[in-house]
């Protein structure tokens, strides 16, 4: 029951506890109350803002990264051009990953195989390139793992936006497409699209969050 | 509106369960456990239980009573019975079709491809 919110405890944990303290749980019926109680962070009654800020903060780093990038005397074309701005794309990175679980949450229940290879797909990508650019920031040779990890978060990254198209959030689904694509375009333009696109992705998520009905705990596509 | 229930993804099956066992009146979590797990044969675990509850009421297709010592009995809506009839009423259909297909397949003039 403590792996449940407050919230969800506050709601249905007494009728839970009695439900419990009736039928002596078995070991299937233990792991089935872990699930449950992931599922009730991941669905909470009143959806969190952690995503919403999340993409917030990545794409304002993202933005960042990009004028920084723009204003070094290394041009892009040249190795290692990311030296300088290498905490602007720690942080952006570090970011996206909740941002782009709050975006596959929005795919509902009937998230699908595609949603969920995407989802699997964005977070282990997202992970390792996090992990390779800290590397990297300790000096510690990067360059392979951060292109590989970064182009498997671009391919999870982008069946996830092609899973949002399917579920009727067009707008969403082609911005995260969009990043995707500039994720693994040439640098010069590759990082400024990728800015543009998740700032927009921001922005979207802004309004949703700002004109969403609390006590309307329905997937939006619904 | 079958698609309330296909939009549920993992937990169909468990709201369809509970939507029948509320079609004979309210009842409690713990009967609404037992008399699902007898209706399709299938344990429903009590995580699963409270999720699908939550999404159903979420949707409006059932709503609580008041709490009952610690035990809050579920109904269904207006709209949870409805969304349970046409369900049926689909499935209904489905079982029909089949059944006549293979009726046909089974007659002594059973032709093969």
């Amino acid at each position: 029951m403590g792996l449940y919110p407050r919230a969800w405890r506050n709601r249905y944990g007494a009728e839970l506890e009695a439900l419990l303290e009736a039928e002596r749980l078995g070991f299937r019926a233990g792991l089935d109350l872990v699930r449950g109680a992931l599922d009730a962070h991941l669905h909470p009654e009143r959806p969190s803002p952690i995503p919403v800020i999340a993409a917030v903060t990545a794409s304002a780093l993202a933005v960042a990264h990009t004028i920084a990038l723009s204003t070094q005397p290394v041009a892009t074309e040249w190795p290692g051009y990311l030296a300088d701005a290498l905490p602007l794309i720690i942080g952006a990175v570090a970011a996206l990953l909740p941002a782009v679980i709050g975006l596959w949450l929005k795919l509902g229940d009937a998230d699908g195989a595609f949603g969920r290879i995407g989802l699997g797909l964005a977070v282990a990508g997202h992970v390792v390139w996090l992990v390779a650019l800290l590397g990297a920031a300790l000096r510690i040779d990067y360059g392979p793992i951060t292109a590989i990890a970064a182009t498997v978060a671009m391919a999870g990254t982008a069946a996830l936006g092609v899973a949002l198209v399917g579920h009727s959030r067009v707008l969403l689904g082609g911005l995260l497409a969009l990043a995707a694509l500039a994720g693994v375009a040439p640098p010069s333009l590759g990082w400024p699209l990728f800015a543009g696109a998740w700032t927009a992705i921001a922005a979207v998520l802004v309004l949703e969050y700002g004109i969403s009905d609390p006590m309307d705990r329905r997937p939006r596509h619904a | 509106m079958p698609d309330e229930l296909a939009g549920l993804g993992r937990f169909a099956e468990p709201s369809l369960a509970i939507l029948l066992v509320l079609g004979d009146g309210p009842k409690h979590g713990y009967a609404i456990m037992t008399e699902a797990r007898q209706l399709t044969g299938e344990p429903l675990g009590p995580g699963t239980l409270y999720a699908t509850l939550q999404r159903l009421e979420d949707r409006r297709l059932i709503e609580a009573l008041p709490a009952e010592d610690r035990r809050r009995p579920y109904r269904l809506t207006e709209a949870g019975t409805t969304v349970l009839r046409a369900h049926l009423e689909g499935l209904g259909d489905l079982v029909r079709t089949g059944l006549a297909r293979l009726g046909r397949s089974e007659g002594p003039e059973r032709e093969t491809p």
